[in-house]
């Protein structure tokens, strides 16, 4: 019995001593050759939905950044990884999306999305995994107050609004019409401008909203129209908007119309021909600037023509930018550490000490402000443009200065 | 539809229940857990549906809306009264039920169609507050709910989801309950003819009124569980497509089934995220499902389960509500 008793003592020590030399050498690899992070990039946006332009133009705008770097090799040898997904417009399903990103994908940063209500939904999932949020042209204005991880791309609505104002007074308009849907945009859109223009004194005669499925909108048009104003605003989405600009064409409707962001989308300038003719853009892309010029010249050969919007820009600066970022030393230390959590806040870091860079959104030699307690990218001054359709809805001018005044 | 039969047992939900409790272990990171609250948040709003519509006929197309004034409540109670979680969640369901109670007075004179139209007036009234009340319920970028906490540090995530399954079973005991007990076949008779129900001595308008208003109650829970997951409230939550998901689960899971909610949330909530990997034609595969399941499967997966076993009871006489009432006041 003894030798099979000390059998069995052997066999038992030898198993102890290779699982005992097993662990040891599963900690010791795990301790000192941690795997370097994966350069993953998620773009969540809204490819899909009533918003689906401005998720696939921001993504086209990205893969233009981030195609050549990878071709090039990457960086540090290293090719970034784009993981795209649809948000629908659906800020619920967003949300879901960018919780999949941090958690399941391992992503270093979130790219997106465009609209406010989705964007707002991402905020939450950032800050509770501490992931970096790139958000492009959501318009809320609280958006990046006491932001934590979440940096925005876009003008705010304040400033879209601002813009409106500023050119107002500048121009000596006086009476103000605002007719605008009853979706989202619309509200926030003409709530803002009505705020910069009491701030100018600018008195807002006539206030419209009309349902974005309305096939009519005679009705609100001959309000305005009987209102007076010297200058109408519009804040429409592109199929509406179209139907709102026929309608002041028809109701004879002779002083100059603004309609901010939407004027410069290809479906209401389409849809409206020649009645887009004349209609005024304040935009973030200022299409004078010879890089500007080129970066839609070479976004139409890879994806096709399409209007000189913000969405595009948005996605190239914020692609700009995470590229700086990733290629900084301290992040990269972080990426090559293995250490995903420190590797989120190295980029949060690196984006507030590197957010300074010039893109293609507003004027020439102005820059994107991040910084340090400064999470909205957008200065107030030389960030808009006018620009005017015409050609039939098919040109982007620069406006003539002579027909945006006042009537006498 | 199946009609619920007496005899039908409380086990089958308490392990469902079980198997829910178990299921942080089972499950491999915070995203799954994300989607398995998911899956008990439209389990509940669509319980109340079912409810409402399943089991008593009364097509609610505003129920989204009792879904956004619940989770607005709850954030609003805490953002602008201080109150505690709890004291929140219990005054945005009683806000929820009083709403109900107005909205179904009135409404509930109307059928079909009618019914339908004017609570999706309803629903629609709401949204557009939501999104045009801007100083009050933040408009589009909605509002930042407060984290739950626990010992002053903020609940994880496997906590969130304890808060939730706990909610969640408390709802779905009580609407198994309803379903097998003789308030369903009451709900159930109405459903099926409402003159005759109240000829068998039914008290149909109180039956509706208490329905509705508890569908009402039932979806501001599920708006407060929403708001405790994501932390923020936004208009989105009262729009058109939580109708549709709502419908699609009574598609998918079975109109009028003890286990159709559950069942239709699981899918619809797992579903889209399985055909993520098919790009822009994840849409039209998710719509051919659907169109699928009305031709082939149209009383839903777990009408499907219970045909069956009415199927082998086929040598019994044929039952209907009003007899199963008869039989319970007689």
């Amino acid at each position: 019995m003894t030798p099979i008793h000390s059998t069995e003592g052997i066999r038992a020590r030898r198993a102890m001593l290779m699982a005992g030399s097993l662990l040891a050498a599963m900690a010791f690899s795990s301790g000192a050759g941690a795997e370097p992070l994966a350069l993953k990039i998620c773009s969540i946006d809204d490819r899909s939905g009533s918003a689906a332009d401005t998720g696939i133009e921001s993504l086209n705008g990205l893969h233009m950044v981030v195609d050549p770097v990878n071709e090039a090799g990457g960086i540090n040898g290293r090719k970034i990884e784009l993981i795209e997904y649809d948000g629908k417009t659906d800020p619920q399903l967003t949300a879901t999306l960018a919780t999949r990103c941090a958690e399941d994908d391992k992503g270093l940063l979130i790219i997106g999305p465009s609209p406010t209500a989705p964007a707002a939904a991402v905020v939450p999932v950032a800050n509770q995994n501490k992931i970096p949020a790139y958000i492009l042209s959501a318009a809320a204005n609280a958006l990046t107050d006491n932001a934590e991880f979440q940096f925005r791309f876009g003008p705010k609505a304040a400033q879209d609004a601002i813009a409106v104002a500023d050119a107002a007074a500048e121009r000596g308009f006086k009476r103000v019409a605002i007719i605008n849907n009853s979706v989202p945009f619309g509200i926030d859109g003409s709530e803002s401008v009505m705020a910069a223009l009491k701030e100018k004194g600018i008195e807002v005669v006539a206030r419209e909203t009309y349902d974005v499925a309305a096939t009519d909108v005679t009705p609100q048009v001959m309000n305005l129209s009987s209102a007076k104003p010297d200058l109408v605003l519009v804040y429409p989405y592109p199929a509406d908007g179209a139907r709102v600009i026929r309608s002041i064409r028809q109701m004879g409707v002779t002083a100059p119309v603004i309609m901010p962001r939407v004027g410069l989308m290809k479906a209401f300038r389409e849809l409206a021909a020649a009645d887009a003719n004349g209609v005024l853009v304040p935009s973030s892309v200022d299409i004078s600037r010879p890089e500007v010029k080129k970066f839609f010249e070479d976004y139409a050969a890879k994806y096709g023509a399409v209007a000189p919007t913000p969405s595009a820009v948005q996605g190239h600066d914020a692609g700009t930018l995470a590229i700086k970022v990733l290629s900084d030393a301290e992040v990269q230390k972080a990426i090559d550490s293995g250490d995903l959590a420190a590797a989120r806040l190295a980029i949060r870091d690196a984006t507030l000490r590197l957010g300074q860079i010039d893109g293609l959104q507003g004027q020439a030699g102005v820059t994107y402000q991040f910084g340090k307690g400064q999470h909205h990218g957008a200065p107030d001054k030389g960030f808009f443009v006018y620009t005017e359709v015409a050609g039939d809805g098919k040109e982007l001018v620069a406006p003539d200065d002579a027909k945006f005044r006042p009537a006498q | 539809m199946p009609l619920a039969t007496k005899r039908a047992s409380v086990w089958p939900v308490v392990a469902v229940l079980a198997l829910g409790v178990a299921l942080p272990f089972l499950l491999s990171g915070g995203f799954q857990l994300r989607i398995a609250m998911l899956i008990w948040i439209f389990a509940i709003l669509s319980m109340g549906f079912n409810l409402l519509y399943g089991y008593t006929g009364q097509i609610s197309m505003g129920q989204q809306g009792f879904y956004a004034v619940g989770a607005y409540a709850f954030a609003l109670l805490q953002i602008k009264l201080g109150l505690s979680p709890v004291l929140a969640f219990a005054g945005a369901v009683a806000i929820c039920a009083v709403l109900g109670l107005i909205v179904a007075y009135p409404l509930l004179r109307l059928r079909t169609h009618y019914l339908a139209m004017a609570t999706l007036g309803f629903g629609l009234i709401l949204n557009g507050v939501a999104n045009r009340w801007i100083d009050f319920t933040g408009g589009t970028a909605g509002l930042t709910v407060p984290p739950l906490t626990w010992g002053g540090e903020a609940l994880g995530r496997t906590g969130i989801y304890y808060v939730v399954l706990a909610i969640a079973g408390v709802v779905f005991l009580l609407h198994d309950f309803i379903a097998r007990s003789h308030v369903g076949r009451a709900l159930q008779a109405i459903r099926d003819d409402e003159t005759a129900a109240a000829a068998l001595g039914v008290p149909v308008r109180r039956y509706k009124l208490r329905i509705f208003v508890l569908a009402a109650a039932i979806a501001a829970v599920a708006g407060c569980c929403f708001s405790v997951v994501s932390l923020r409230v936004d208009p989105s939550l009262g729009e058109f497509h939580i109708l549709v998901s709502m419908l699609t689960i009574a598609v998918v899971g079975g109109l009028g089934t003890r286990f159709g909610p559950l069942i239709g949330a699981a899918i619809v909530t797992i579903l889209p995220q399985l055909l993520l990997q098919f790009g822009a034609a994840e849409t039209l595969i998710y719509g051919a499902f659907i169109v699928l399941f009305l031709l082939f499967i149209p009383h839903g997966l777990a009408g499907l389960v219970e045909n069956v076993r009415w199927t082998r009871k086929s040598a019994a006489p044929a039952r209907t509500a009003a007899t199963n009432v008869l039989e319970v006041k007689g």
